[in-house]
């Protein structure tokens, strides 16, 4: 699928982005905005999507791009220079990415901070929650699902781009600190007490995982729905790569195969591929060797990592600082999910039959 | 009122969902269009039961107060406990209204829930369960219905 744009939707960001481009592309004469469109979805960010018309000369070449801006207010409030850094630390590993274009911190080119990637142009993305999104291709999905996972989990992010804008715990200390992390996201956002994920932090303080087997670069929202892939089986391109930073790499293989995105299939890892098949390629890829202890405190921390996203969310809404509806959904439907998830697995832990 | 709040809330989302969405495809608004129906659908789908899910979720939590109490060693936590667990009826039945007591109660509910965990006794474990088993039927009862995105909603959190 080309995604060509054919409209404009805000004139006035599109001049401002011509002038901007221009400076930084100081080898083109003339350099046009021909298609801009906001995408719906990435509610972190205000995504658009560009067409560019780039003229040197008598040549005339086409760009499509990306720009990821910040809004006011977002799902989860992380750092662009972050985002950018992962592109940037990510390129020699193996996985379809982006190139990463342009960071800017200055409000004053685009009323905000924002970044620019190439676009994919191959691609769509994957509905979370549609069963079946992947059809006859879901075995292969799955197969460079866990692959590039996996792929992530091997580059060591030491002197990587990442490394010099995101601090790097040590190995003992990675869970502490995702999860003060959210703790502290859940006590500064939430709209009304949530005794069952308080339940859970005081479990997962309580009972800690073993130290991290190694650092790497997590990617922090590695899901389905966040790669575009090209309808005939091909991952196309890794994206969202907002909560970046430095950790255990089984944060990422818990987020992945998180309940919230299994759609009930309990037989598939991230309802895309049988679970022994989908950890042998994640070890096959990642250097790691699967420790269930380990798997079995991240996956819990993930479902409160995902309430602290979504309690986030509600809050940003409430407060009219955003008005995406996305995040009143992700405030409510998956605030609703992960309570249930969590429930459910405390439950489990205490013996309890439901 | 007739047609029911949830018929006429069903009604605009499938309107919304099939007329108007379709015809914004692929664009920002299209995909919100998409995405508010799915919420006013859920809205219709929780509307109705609202009061009486809050009203059986505050009974439950009294009654769990009203129980423990005795058990209970901290004398200011007990004394809470027993004050709370008393059946008191709401100034009215507004959802706003029962939403206030019942964070009330959870936020006490949580302070139990964290005392009964340092404990190691047998009478505290049974507690415990009792706890989670109340809040695994509140988020089932709680949890709407999976969306039907086969409609080509768009949906990325």
């Amino acid at each position: 699928m080309t995604l060509h744009v054919p409209a404009i939707d805000d004139a006035d960001l599109a001049a401002k982005f011509e002038a901007y481009a221009l400076k930084q592309w100081p080898e083109f004469d003339l350099i046009s905005v021909t298609g801009m469109k906001r995408i719906h979805g990435g509610a972190s960010r205000q995504t658009y999507n560009i067409d560019l018309s780039c003229k040197r000369g008598d040549e005339t070449e086409s760009l499509g791009v990306i720009l990821r801006r910040d809004p006011e207010a977002s799902l989860i409030n992380t750092e662009r220079e972050i985002e950018f850094a992962a592109f940037r630390s990510m390129t020699a590993a193996g996985i379809p990415i982006p190139c990463a274009l342009f960071l800017e911190t200055d409000k004053s080119a685009l009323g905000a901070p924002f970044f620019v990637m190439e676009r994919i142009d191959v691609g769509i993305p994957g509905n979370p929650f549609q069963p079946g999104a992947f059809g006859e291709h879901q075995r292969v999905i799955g197969e460079q699902f866990f692959e590039h996972l996996g792929k992530i989990a091997k580059v060591d992010p030491a002197g990587t781009p990442i490394s010099e804008v995101a601090e790097t715990p040590a190995p003992e200390a990675a869970w502490s600190k995702e999860l003060a992390y959210w703790e502290n996201e859940i006590d500064q956002h939430e709209l009304e007490p949530q005794p069952i994920v308080r339940a859970a932090i005081r479990y997962l303080k309580a009972n800690p995982p073993p130290p991290a087997q190694k650092l790497s670069i997590v990617h922090g929202d590695y899901r389905t729905g966040n790669f575009l892939h090209d309808e005939a089986g091909v991952i196309t391109a890794i994206l969202d790569w907002e909560m970046a930073h430095i950790g255990d790499p089984y944060e990422d293989l818990a987020w992945a195969t998180d309940p919230l995105w299994s759609l009930g299939d309990e037989e598939n890892a991230a309802a895309l591929l049988p679970w022994a098949e989908a950890i042998a390629i994640w070890q096959k890829h990642s250097g790691c060797d699967f420790d269930p202890a380990a798997f079995a405190w991240w996956s819990l921390f993930s479902s409160v990592k995902g309430m602290g996203i979504w309690v986030t969310s509600a809050h940003t809404w409430n407060e009219g600082k955003n008005p995406d509806p996305i995040l009143a959904w992700s405030g409510w439907f998956t605030t609703a999910a992960h309570n249930l998830i969590l429930a459910h697995r405390l439950t489990a832990l205490k013996g309890i039959s439901t | 009122m007739r047609p029911e709040l949830p018929t006429i809330m069903n009604g605009l989302a499938a309107t919304l969902r099939e007329k108007v969405a379709p015809a914004l495809e692929g664009d920002y608004a299209g995909g919100s269009v998409g995405m508010i129906s799915i919420m006013i659908d859920m809205a219709a789908g929780s509307i109705d039961s609202a009061v009486d899910v809050r009203l059986r979720e505050i009974a439950t939590m009294r009654a769990i107060f009203t129980e423990a109490a005795p058990h209970v060693s901290d004398a200011a936590l007990s004394s809470e406990l027993v004050a709370a667990g008393k059946d008191q009826p709401p100034a009215d039945y507004k959802v706003s209204t029962l939403n206030d007591i019942h964070d009330e109660l959870s936020h006490l509910l949580i302070r139990l829930h964290a005392w009964l965990d340092d404990q190691s006794d047998e009478t505290s474990g049974q507690f415990v369960q009792r706890i989670l088993v109340y809040l695994l039927q509140s988020a089932a009862e709680r949890m709407p219905a999976m969306p039907d995105f086969s409609e080509g909603v768009a949906e990325d959190t």
